[in-house]
């Protein structure tokens, strides 16, 4: 691939890219200069990307990695949560309505803050760029056993924050465990 | 069969279990209330995700700064080259100082060659209309840029070329089926009359000034004729 080719695509993909870096980082300035610095380097190795049509998983994987040695701290910090976790079915409550009417946005925004940052990473990288296991396995650099462990620990994650925020206002009364 | 795990669930309702595992889990689902409300609520939790996740659109500026940073790539691999070029020359005692003077219309006439002819550099944005283009601009340039309208000329696009550090803006126009590529090169003191050179890498090289602005001017034009273009370019007014 060229580095016009490698441009194109950057920049068709520039919001894809630019959400997974802000994922990451938290900030819309961050991203940026994650995004570009991420580009940089995938400039200079871009004869490590054999299959074209994987360019974009490749670009995003590159971001991450940029961010990682930029935070090096919190990803072990990550690593110590996975290992102690543990996975428990999360409760059945009432909570659909609630999630339809999208009532829960800004609950669902912190509780998917509060995730370490590969299970976040995994499930943004799932439901709403819509990779398969296989893909984001190669983004975040995991097996693909790992990428279906860690959906399912921040899938679970999730709804026990929010059950519990719902429990808290009383609209989970009735709930099935 | 008993109920499977919240794991499977999890892979089921992003259909990437096996085949025989899909299937199981089809069966098991038809006769369990419990798995299916476990079902339907992380599907509601995927659409609840996305609403909740960062949407950003990418900033015009993030993919100029993707641009640049190709660019700017470019620009070094062809300094590191030149570099080698120039040591060998001085060992040679072939040391060339007029070099230095040509580099930035030379390298802008690499620009027209890539963006405007060959289109193996692509334009930040594309669009025919001047308004577009020099909104795209605004906040780009630490001078307004107007972009000529002229008659019988369609604009193509437009980018930010660097050179050495600094931001050059193109816009590129089909003529008669002939794409010209006019730049600006900064402010200049007011208007001032043209000079054009033909023979420049192969291209046709005029500059003038205009309403405080030194444009330049590259085409496959006769230099009589180029010039006589952006003399008519620049008198247009929007």
């Amino acid at each position: 691939m060229t580095e016009n080719e490698l441009l194109t695509v950057a920049i068709a993909a520039a919001n894809q890219l630019k959400r997974f870096a802000q994922n990451l980082c938290g900030d819309v300035d961050g991203a940026e200069d994650l995004v570009q610095e991420g580009f940089l380097r995938a400039l200079a190795n871009r004869a490590q990307l054999r299959d074209a049509s994987r360019a974009i998983p490749w670009l995003l994987m590159i971001v991450r990695r940029v961010f990682l040695e930029k935070h090096r701290r919190s990803e072990r910090q990550s690593h110590l949560i996975e290992l102690d976790a543990t996975l428990t079915d999360p409760p059945i409550g009432n909570l659909e309505e609630e999630m339809l009417r999208g009532a829960l946005s800004e609950e669902v925004s912190n509780a998917l803050a509060a995730l370490p940052e590969d299970w976040r990473s995994c499930l943004l990288l799932r439901e709403v760029d819509g990779f398969s296991y296989q893909e984001i396995a190669q983004i975040v650099e995991c097996p693909v056993g790992t990428v279906r462990s860690r959906l399912a620990r921040a899938r679970a994650e999730l709804l026990v924050s929010l059950h519990t925020y719902a429990a808290e206002r009383g609209i989970a009364q009735g709930a099935r465990r | 069969m008993s109920c499977p795990t919240f794991e499977s669930l999890s892979a089921e309702v992003d259909g990437e279990l096996a085949q025989l595992e899909a299937e199981a889990m089809r069966s098991h689902l038809v006769g369990c209330d419990k798995c299916r409300a476990r079902r339907t609520q992380l599907l509601l939790l995927r659409g609840a995700v996305r609403n909740a996740s960062a949407s950003p659109l990418a900033s015009d500026r993030l993919k100029a700064r993707l641009a640049a940073t190709a660019q700017k790539r470019g620009r070094a691999k062809f300094l590191r080259l030149g570099l080698g070029l120039a040591a060998a020359a001085a060992v040679a005692g072939l040391l060339l100082p007029w070099v230095r003077s040509k580099d930035v219309v030379t390298e802008l006439v690499g620009d027209h060659r890539g963006t405007t002819v060959t289109g193996e550099e692509p334009f930040d944005v594309v669009s025919s209309d001047a308004n577009v283009l020099e909104r795209w601009f605004e906040g780009k340039l630490d001078y307004r840029l107007r972009i000529p309208r002229p008659p019988a000329t369609r604009l193509l696009g437009a980018r930010l070329c660097d050179v050495g550090g600094r931001q050059f803006p193109l816009a590129a126009y089909d003529r008669e089926g002939r794409r010209l590529s006019l730049f600006a090169l900064g402010t200049a003191a007011g208007s001032q009359g043209g000079t054009c050179r033909e023979g420049v890498a192969g291209f046709t090289v005029c500059r003038q000034a205009a309403d405080g602005i030194d444009y330049m001017l590259v085409s496959d034009y006769p230099g009589a004729e180029a010039k006589r273009i952006l003399t008519s370019m620049l008198s247009e007014r929007p």
